[in-house]
């Protein structure tokens, strides 16, 4: 599985620019949690789904990134795959996923322990359809997330007696 | 208690702006007797923002309970009010609103009469309180007689409570309530903030009116024959009427008179011819006289007030007051301005008042309505209102009552539930064995917390916990009767003394006695001429003094108890 480019909005980041790039993500919501006086955990909700992201990344030339400012939203489509586990072959995908060439879902399934081949026979609107594997216990489909995002940090650094030029990028879901 | 899924819903001025709430979340907070009040920050719409315009705007915030899909399962009211302050923050681009339920100024838009409706039960008098108050001073005024608060309901409407614990409305275990060091405080005020025992020295001060009417007159000493061997000097009816008249402090209601002998021939062995040239004379007159005078009564009642089972329990926390009120009565209208001036002079009756006829209807200086007679003869009336008297008095007794209910009551539990609409400064709560703790009280204070960031959603409240040592009955805060005042009377009441006849140039040397009342005249010609002592030619009318028993000022002391027993609620501590 080859790594799609990076995208913040249009602006793409070379690969010479981030040549060891990572990215996490964490939930981000307005949950909280409270025990009450037996022991049970009571929990508010008052909005979820959205999320965090941090990317960082060092290359021989700097990322490009001067142009972007923390007060627009930007599409960030992410290199880091998330994943779905089933039992079943049949998975349905989040929307907020890339679609574009090179960023294909990506499926597997657990065979005896060992992960196997299961590729991704074909995407009907999020329900993507994983190949049948004998004997599989676990079917995962990968995708890349991809969602509109408001750009929280956004430093970039060179080091000179590396020649590299360090930076990162701190996201969150609009 | 699983997983809650909430909004907060925000209507101003009919619009939800909902959405355009910022994660600073919306606090709506209620105090028993207090102002509920909320703040919020909104999102400032593009364009101008006019500040203005939203104060004064009608706002409501909601709770809603939703499914995790979003279907809204609920949508209760916390609080209604109105947009005091707004302000803008142009680094956020935000517009924060500070809101209340504006429970001050929905009471002072109140008439009277609506507070009195809101608010039965309540005493209320003007010898205790401004008459010119306005309506939120009138409501307060009432509340103090009243154990109990008048508060906004989540819809607005101003509703009373009782202070009194009634049948919880909800019951909270230990999986209603959020955990704590402890889950539920519970904080007992110190005892020297109770008062059990209250004791009131009301004064009432009134007048009472009396009018006691005399009869009294004069005789001629001599018969006709005795006058015909030896005449003396006689009083004219301008006399008499002038002696009468001037009686001080009596006023002159009617007065009849006896000429002299008419001429004629009397038979006093022998006939004496008698022409009686001088109709002015007299030889005798009665008179009636009114004396008015009022007498002035402090009643003073002890009135004592006591919480037995708490000072049994606490021992005794003591307060003592005063109050004094008073009913005008016009003395000088009624006596005159230096007592029983004389208002006119009578009117003759049946002559020329000089020479002939009697003087007054006899119908002058009537009693005063309502004046009855009493033991003494006197036209008594009392000048008290006793409905006012009844209406200060339990003004006063409901305010100390209430005092003592309020000063049992400062005891809180206080603890913290997952965000519960149902829950109001009206309502009361039990909570059964949380902690330890088993408790019943009215809410005193609660605060909703709606917190967009963190997604907490709580209520944090306030019980207030009436403990009396035990519970007992409490008397009904009447009036007492007011006590009595009869004197006994005197063998003798006081009268006006105006008969007596002394004669100078009688042959004595008997001097003359300014005490003397009647007739001081001379015989003419002397009956001797050695020696020779001439009296004044005068009538004098004199009067006893009023009995201080019914003229001086009196104290009337008398007492009354009551019993005041704060609510005994439930609390029960487990170690």
């Amino acid at each position: 599985m080859s790594r799609p480019m990076l995208y913040i909005g249009s602006l793409q980041i070379p690969w010479v620019a981030g040549l060891d790039m990572q990215q996490s993500y964490e939930p981000l919501d307005a949950i909280h949690n409270s025990r009450l006086a037996d022991g049970t955990l009571d929990t508010a909700v008052r909005w979820s789904g959205k999320m965090r992201t941090r990317i960082t990344g060092s290359g021989w030339i700097p990322p490009g990134l001067a142009t972007l400012n923390r007060a627009d939203d930007y599409v960030i489509k992410c290199i880091a795959p998330d994943s779905i586990g089933s039992p079943s072959n049949v998975i349905t995908l989040p929307a907020a996923r890339r679609t574009d060439t090179g960023a294909d879902p990506y499926g597997i399934a657990i065979v005896n322990g060992e992960e196997v081949p299961a590729p991704v026979t074909g995407v009907v609107g999020d329900v993507a359809t994983l190949t049948v594997v004998a004997g599989a216990t676990l079917y995962q489909c990968w995708y890349y997330p991809q969602f509109t995002a408001r750009l929280m940090e956004l430093p970039r650094e060179f080091l000179t007696n590396e020649s590299s030029w360090p930076w990162s990028i701190v996201a969150e879901q609009t | 208690m699983g997983t809650r899924y909430w909004r907060e819903v925000v209507v101003l001025d009919g619009v939800d702006v909902s959405a355009r709430l910022t994660d600073d979340g919306v606090t709506t907070s209620a105090e028993e007797g207090g102002q509920g009040i909320f703040n919020l920050t909104l999102k400032a719409l593009p364009g101008s923002v006019n500040l203005d315009a939203l104060r004064g705007k009608a706002v409501t915030v909601s709770y809603q309970t939703r499914t995790a899909g979003g279907t809204i399962l609920s949508t209760e009211l916390l609080m209604t009010g109105n947009v005091d302050l707004p302000r803008y923050d142009p680094g956020r681009k935000t517009i924060s609103l500070r809101c209340t339920d504006r429970r001050d100024d929905r009471i002072a838009l109140l008439s009277k009469a609506a507070i009195d409706a809101l608010t039965p039960g309540a005493k209320w008098s003007s010898d205790v309180f401004e008459s010119e108050a306005d309506s939120f001073q009138y409501a307060s005024d009432r509340l103090r007689t009243l154990p109990g608060a008048l508060d906004c309901e989540p819809d607005g409407d101003i509703v009373y409570t009782a202070w009194a614990a009634a049948s919880p409305h909800i019951t909270f275990t230990a999986s209603g309530i959020f955990d704590g060091e402890p889950p539920v405080q519970v904080e007992v005020a110190p005892a020297s903030s109770i008062r059990n025992r209250t004791v009131l020295e009301l004064t009432y001060r009134y007048e009472i009116s009396y009018q006691r009417e005399a009869s009294s007159g004069w005789t001629y000493s001599q018969s006709t024959c005795q006058y015909l061997a030896t005449p003396t000097t006689l009083p004219t009816r301008d006399m008499a009427r002038r002696a009468a008249e001037g009686l001080s402090g009596w006023l002159l209601r009617s007065m009849s008179f006896t000429p002299l002998w008419p001429t004629g021939t009397y038979a006093c062995s022998p006939d004496v011819n008698f022409i009686n040239n001088q109709p002015q004379l007299i030889i005798g007159y009665s008179a009636v006289w009114v004396k008015r005078w009022t007498q002035t009564i402090d009643e003073i009642i002890t009135v004592t007030l006591s919480s037995t089972q708490s000072i049994s329990t606490y021992g005794e926390r003591r307060a003592d007051k005063t109050g004094s009120m008073s009913t005008d009565f016009d003395v000088e209208d009624y006596e005159g301005p230096s007592g029983n001036n004389q208002a006119a002079a009578l009117s003759s009756v049946g002559g020329d008042g000089a020479s002939g006829g009697s003087l007054g209807s006899g119908s002058e200086y009537p009693p005063l309505a309502g004046a009855v007679q009493n033991d003494w003869d006197d036209w008594r009336k009392e000048h008290t209102d006793r409905t006012a008297w009844a209406g200060w008095i339990e003004t006063h007794i409901a305010i100390a009552s209430v005092e003592h209910l309020a000063s049992h009551r400062l005891n809180r539990a206080v603890f913290a539930v997952p965000l519960n609409p149902g829950i109001a400064v009206q309502k009361t709560l039990r909570v059964n064995s949380v902690g330890g703790v088993t408790c019943t009280g009215k809410v005193v204070a609660m605060t909703h917390v709606m917190d967009a960031r963190t997604g907490e959603a709580r209520t944090d409240v306030e019980l207030a916990l009436s403990r009396a040592g035990a519970a007992g009955v409490s008397d009904p805060l009447m009036a007492p009767t007011p006590p009595s005042y009869a004197p006994t009377p005197p063998p003798t009441v006081g009268s006006v003394h105006a008969g007596g006849n002394h004669y100078g140039q009688d042959g004595t040397s008997t001097t003359e006695d300014d005490a003397w009342t009647g007739y001081r005249g001379n015989y003419v010609p002397p009956l001797a001429v050695s020696p020779l002592v001439t009296f004044s030619d005068s009538l004098r009318v004199d009067a006893d003094e009023i009995e201080a028993a019914v003229r001086d000022n009196t104290e009337l002391p008398d007492t009354a108890a009551y019993e005041v027993a704060p609510p005994h609620d439930e609390l029960s501590i487990a170690a």
